[in-house]
């Protein structure tokens, strides 16, 4: 029992007080970014909104990376949010600071020494891919794709898994050498409605997506890609992960981090996507879509 | 073409000169030109080369990716439209011809052999790294790689239009462009032609140019020349222009000042002539009168003697004895005429001695007053001092009675008679017309009012005999025993004259000064 007329005590139960937690929210997280560009900037504000913390940003390409750590240790953060792959793997040389990453690629390609971060994933699962290429093209039966198996083996598999579930037929060219791209392109000529572009480093670069292009007007096969950039340059349609929310989640995430201090690793992968769409490609391809997918979708043209 | 004097002038030599170096300029700044245009065609073909391989492998990459010959020779096709390519390959990253274009003309030669792919293959291998252009006989090949651009971090570079990471360049293969050397001779013919052209242009607008130039600068050089050829033959030149203020100005004035100075001398020459030529006759006139006088003094004498028998013959009061008188006279003015032929011819014995010319004067004054009559007055200026020469006193006197005698006959309606002394020094001046020599001269003048003398009459008043009095008035006698005393006295006369001006005697006396005097009056 305390004893209310006793000063000490009274002046010890205020201390005690002012020492407890006054909120779940997290202290000053540094976000570094690896560019300054609009989708990294995006998925930020998502990270402030849901985190309610301190933000300070540092954008990676724009400083010399001794800085950079300076900076990052004379800030002292609770957490470091990465955001892009570049500066996912640049946090692994600050120290014991938990890292939080977003706009990375894919979260079960992460090497040994990224494993401790927590962080979402820019990965869509092939069967959010099929369902989406069903809803804008729903006549589709046989979707086309080229891949590494290096890479994008369990991608494939899933696909065709996905595929089979639906009663469709993936046609899947297998490949190691970008070179071999164009062949492959041109042996799918007749045999598919649709080519599934995915996001595997072996196939996809400048000259391959252009020519992949060329054989989407010339032969009248709709392209379905990952990223918006993509559609803007002449796929008819794609989908790919929100950054803004992949921001909000990232601040889920550090709030639990930070609240927790469990040195639990939290992962995920982009819970939301945008259906983005190239009308003006579609008129060319001859494709009509439905009024209720073009109102939930972007347009990118 | 030049005359052969114009060859031979100091005008065409500098002409020549000039021509000579513009002709060297001209081919120098020709052959840079030359080499320099040559340059710049050379160096425009391997830009267009080297423009057209990089477009071509910028243009191509996806089709060089996808190895499609189909598209390949659509884009090729267009470069081969070009006016200069001969030959267009593609390579793959093994250095393996994908396609192969070339223009089938029969005056060019296949700039790859028999095995285009082998040659290209080849050139690459043995260079090692690629060349960036291949030159053989009639064509040039320019190489540029075809490269495929990627990203460091592909992972994350192919989701975004901004990629944030470094590109990386593989060269998934190469072009050849083979353009034909032949428009590089075409356009160096075309270079010399015009060069050709405009340095014989030059040449010849110079050339021009300077003989206009020369010809006007040696004008004045050859009105010079002229001038001294015909100085040099003796001809009268005029002033030669002066028409600048150069060297060539300067040699004009200097040439005309020795052109006056030379008029000058020939005068004074002339002059000095005419006076030895006078003094010569003179000499001789005086030599013939010398010897008539001493053998006619001779025939007096006998003449004489002869009388004086006769008349010491007759009886005191014989009527004959007035003959004898008249041969007496007769004789008697024959041996005055001899007396003055003698003075003239200056063989009278001269007894010099000093003697003071204003005190001769001084002495005689009264004499000459009466001498001149009423109608002429005398005016006598003398020195205060003491005017002294070595002379005969008496032939001094006579001297002064003829020149007064003279000058009074001249007047014969009255007028002035002006006699003076005076001390003269005679110096080494240039321009002097007339002797004496330099010295110091005691210099006694006699000036009348008269109607004056012509040079005609000027020219002969010394000579024996001459005189422009009236028949009975005159000997003619006077002045020439005036010269003949002068000059026995080592002394000029110098008369001036002009019609209506009157007429002035200088007598010239070598003057006797102090010490001299003082010597000679010891010596005595």
């Amino acid at each position: 029992m305390l004893n209310k007329r006793d000063p000490i005590s009274v002046v010890l139960l205020f201390l005690l007080i002012l020492g407890l937690p006054v909120s779940a929210g997290a202290g000053e997280i540094v976000a570094l970014k690896s560019a300054d560009i609009q989708p990294y900037n995006e998925a930020v504000e998502g990270f402030m909104k849901s985190c309610r913390c301190d933000v300070s940003e540092i954008v990676l390409n724009e400083t010399a990376g001794r800085d950079v750590l300076e900076k990052i240790r004379d800030a002292d953060p609770e957490a470091v949010f990465a955001v892009g792959m570049d500066a996912l793997n640049f946090s692994k040389t600050i120290g014991n600071v938990p890292v939080v990453y977003s706009m990375v690629p894919n979260s079960q390609l992460l090497s040994v020494a990224q494993q401790n971060a927590s962080g979402v994933s820019m990965y869509i699962s092939p069967e959010k891919f099929i369902a989406a290429i069903l809803e804008v093209f729903p006549h589709a039966k046989k979707i086309g794709l080229i891949f590494d198996a290096r890479h994008s083996g369990s991608f494939v598999r899933d696909a065709d898994s996905a595929c089979r579930a639906r009663g469709i037929e993936l046609v899947a060219e297998k490949t190691s050498r970008p070179g071999d791209i164009p062949t492959l392109i041109d042996s799918m000529r007749g045999r598919i409605d649709v080519f599934l572009m995915v996001p595997d480093v072996t196939v996809i670069n400048p000259e391959s997506v252009k020519y992949l292009l060329l054989f989407s007007f010339r032969n009248k096969v709709p392209v379905f890609t990952f990223s918006r950039k993509y559609v803007e340059m002449g796929s008819a349609a794609g989908l790919y992960a929100a950054p803004y929310d992949m921001g909000l989640q990232a601040g889920e995430i550090v709030q639990k981090i930070v609240s927790e201090k469990n040195g639990k690793v939290i992962r995920a992968d982009a819970r939301k996507t945008v259906l983005v769409i190239n009308r003006k490609i579609m008129n060319k391809l001859g494709i009509r879509i439905r009024g209720e997918v073009l109102g939930r979708a972007e347009y990118a043209d | 073409m030049p005359t052969k004097s114009f060859r031979k002038s100091f005008g065409f030599k500098v002409f020549r000169s000039f021509a000579l170096s513009i002709l060297v300029v001209a081919i120098v700044l020709s052959a840079l030109l030359v080499y320099y245009q040559n340059s710049m065609v050379k160096k425009d073909l391997y830009k267009e080369g080297t423009m057209l391989a990089d477009m071509l492998a910028y243009s191509i990459r996806t089709w060089v990716f996808a190895e499609n010959k189909d598209m390949l020779k659509d884009a090729v096709q267009g470069v081969m439209g070009q006016k200069n390519v001969v030959a267009v390959v593609v390579y793959n990253a093994d250095r393996q011809v994908l396609i192969i274009e070339k223009k089938q003309s029969a005056d060019k030669k296949d700039p790859f052999g028999n095995d285009p792919a082998a040659a290209g293959k080849m050139r690459m291998e043995q260079a090692g790294i690629i060349p960036k252009t291949a030159e053989r006989e009639g064509t040039i090949g320019f190489l540029s790689p075809v490269v495929l651009e990627t990203y460091k971090n592909m992972e994350e570079a192919i989701y975004f239009e901004e990629s944030p990471k470094q590109s990386v360049q593989h060269v998934i293969g190469y072009v050849e462009v083979v353009l034909d050397k032949g428009v590089l001779r075409t356009e160096m013919r075309s270079i010399l032609i015009r060069n050709a052209v405009a340095t014989l242009l030059f040449l010849l607008a110079g050339s021009v140019a300077i003989y206009i130039a020369v010809r006007r600068l040696m004008r004045p050089l050859t009105n010079l020349a002229a001038s001294v050829r015909s100085l040099g033959r003796g001809e009268t030149v005029a002033q030669v222009p002066v028409e600048s203020m150069d060297e060539i100005g300067r040699l004009a004035t200097d040439f005309n000042t020795m052109s006056d100075n030379l008029k000058k001398r020939e005068a004074e020459k002339e002059l000095l002539e005419e006076k030895l030529r006078y003094a010569q006759k003179m000499e001789a006139v005086g030599t013939l009168a010398r010897g008539i006088a001493h053998d006619f003094n001779n025939i007096l004498a006998t003449l004489r003697g002869s009388i004086y028998l006769i008349d010491k013959k007759l009886p005191a009061h014989d009527e004959l004895r007035q003959y004898t008188r008249q041969v007496h006279g007769s004789i008697a003015r024959a041996q005055n005429l001899i007396r003055g032929l003698l003075t003239f011819s200056r063989t009278q014995r001269i007894n010099f001695r000093p003697a003071d010319l204003g005190g001769i004067i001084r002495r005689l004054q009264p004499m000459l007053t009466n001498m001149a009559g009423e109608g002429v007055h005398l005016k006598v200026s003398l020195p205060e001092g003491p005017v002294m020469a070595m002379s005969d006193s008496v032939q001094l006197e006579q001297i002064l009675m003829n020149l007064c005698a003279n000058g009074r006959d001249a007047m014969p309606d009255g007028g002035v008679l002006s006699i003076s002394v005076e001390m003269v020094t005679v110096g080494s001046e240039a321009g002097r017309q007339y002797p004496p020599a330099p010295g110091r001269y005691a210099v006694m003048s006699v000036r009348d009012t008269g109607p004056g003398m012509d040079e005609k009459t000027r020219e002969r008043i010394f000579e024996p005999y001459f005189t422009t009095k009236d028949v009975g008035k005159g000997t003619g006698l006077g002045l020439a025993i005036v010269y003949g005393i002068v000059k026995q006295h080592r002394g000029w006369i110098w008369v001036e004259s002009e019609k209506g001006e009157g007429t002035i005697f200088r007598v010239y006396l070598p003057l006797l000064e102090k010490n001299e005097e003082d010597m000679e009056n010891k010596s005595r």
